[in-house]
């Protein structure tokens, strides 16, 4: 009981904030910033889970590759820590399906406790 | 005798497991108040935090971009060193990038953000009241030819944020040290 409660404050007292998506229409990155705005350290880094969401369209769940490949994303620099108050730099490698002819696009973060930011972004 | 001796020992261990079960309850009750307050009131301070953008300028000659925000909440926003400051280049070469905040100085060293003080006397200059203006000035690198504009987001410490779009930069340049 005493484990679910703690589950359940660290849950309340976690919260992400996608401050911007930088994403330009010719490339094949898309970088995003995401702010702690909660009461905890996030971690780790890789577990946390990122979809780019194009309504109407499609839905990745993109992996999680310090190498960069497509379909994956990765954090900048390599093992950056996620404190409060610390942005998480994301680098996003769009993957080979992804609709590259829609303008808006959707992206989703999850922490590894499963507090989701979310943001529209639109392809310069 | 021994009937009551047994009877008073039941009733002692079973008042102390009943004890023990309820401060743990309790303990439990309050961590998860606790949490929900400081939640509450980080989601209040949000709602009443808002940052607007006044005049931008693009120093040409510098590579550096002076940016007025003005603080259109009710909350009084500080440390301003706690802002975050992005810039991007839509549809341009220039990679974009979180500028990192230069300390004690006025300059535009390559890829930092400072806060130029109208009045180098003033008395506050690391917080912003609700009302206040500060112009945040930013030094870029922007190796790439052709970019023109930029967009820049600024985020306030508990991520409240204003993006303006910026015209009329020229590159390639670099910002002076």
């Amino acid at each position: 009981m005493e484990a679910a409660n703690d589950s359940v404050v660290r849950r309340i007292g976690t919260d992400v904030e996608i401050l911007g998506v930088a994403s330009d229409s010719s490339g094949a990155d898309i970088e995003a910033w995401i702010k702690n705005v909660g009461t905890y350290s996030i971690g780790p880094v890789n577990s946390v889970d990122v979809f780019l969401i194009t309504p109407g369209e499609g839905y990745s769940a993109l992996l999680y590759d310090p190498a960069g490949l497509p379909g994956t994303w990765r954090e900048y620099p390599l093992g950056a820590s996620w404190e409060r108050g610390e942005v998480l730099s994301l680098q996003i490698v769009i993957p080979q399906d992804f609709s590259v002819s829609a303008k808006y696009h959707i992206l989703r973060v999850a922490t590894p406790n499963g507090v989701v930011g979310e943001a529209t972004f639109e392809r310069w | 005798m021994s009937v009551t001796l047994v009877t008073i020992l039941m009733m002692g261990m079973f008042l102390t497991g009943f004890l023990m079960l309820w401060q743990n309850f309790n303990l439990n009750a309050v961590a998860l108040n606790d949490a929900v307050r400081i939640s509450s009131q980080l989601e209040r301070e949000r709602i009443r935090t808002s940052l607007h953008v006044g005049n931008v300028e693009v120093d040409t000659e510098n590579c550096a971009i002076d940016l007025e925000i003005i603080n259109s909440g009710l909350e009084a926003i500080a440390p301003i060193t706690g802002f975050e400051v992005m810039v991007s280049f839509p549809g341009g070469s220039n990679v974009p990038r979180i500028l990192e905040h230069e300390g004690g100085s006025e300059g535009s060293a390559v890829d930092t953000w400072s806060i130029k003080l109208a009045d180098p006397s003033e008395a506050e200059p690391s917080i912003a009241r609700p009302g206040s203006s500060h112009t945040i000035r930013m030094g870029l690198n922007l190796p790439e030819p052709s970019d023109t504009t930029a967009f820049v987001i600024v985020s306030t410490p508990n991520g409240v944020t204003v993006g303006a779009d910026v015209t009329g930069i020229l590159t390639p340049c670099s910002a002076t040290e």
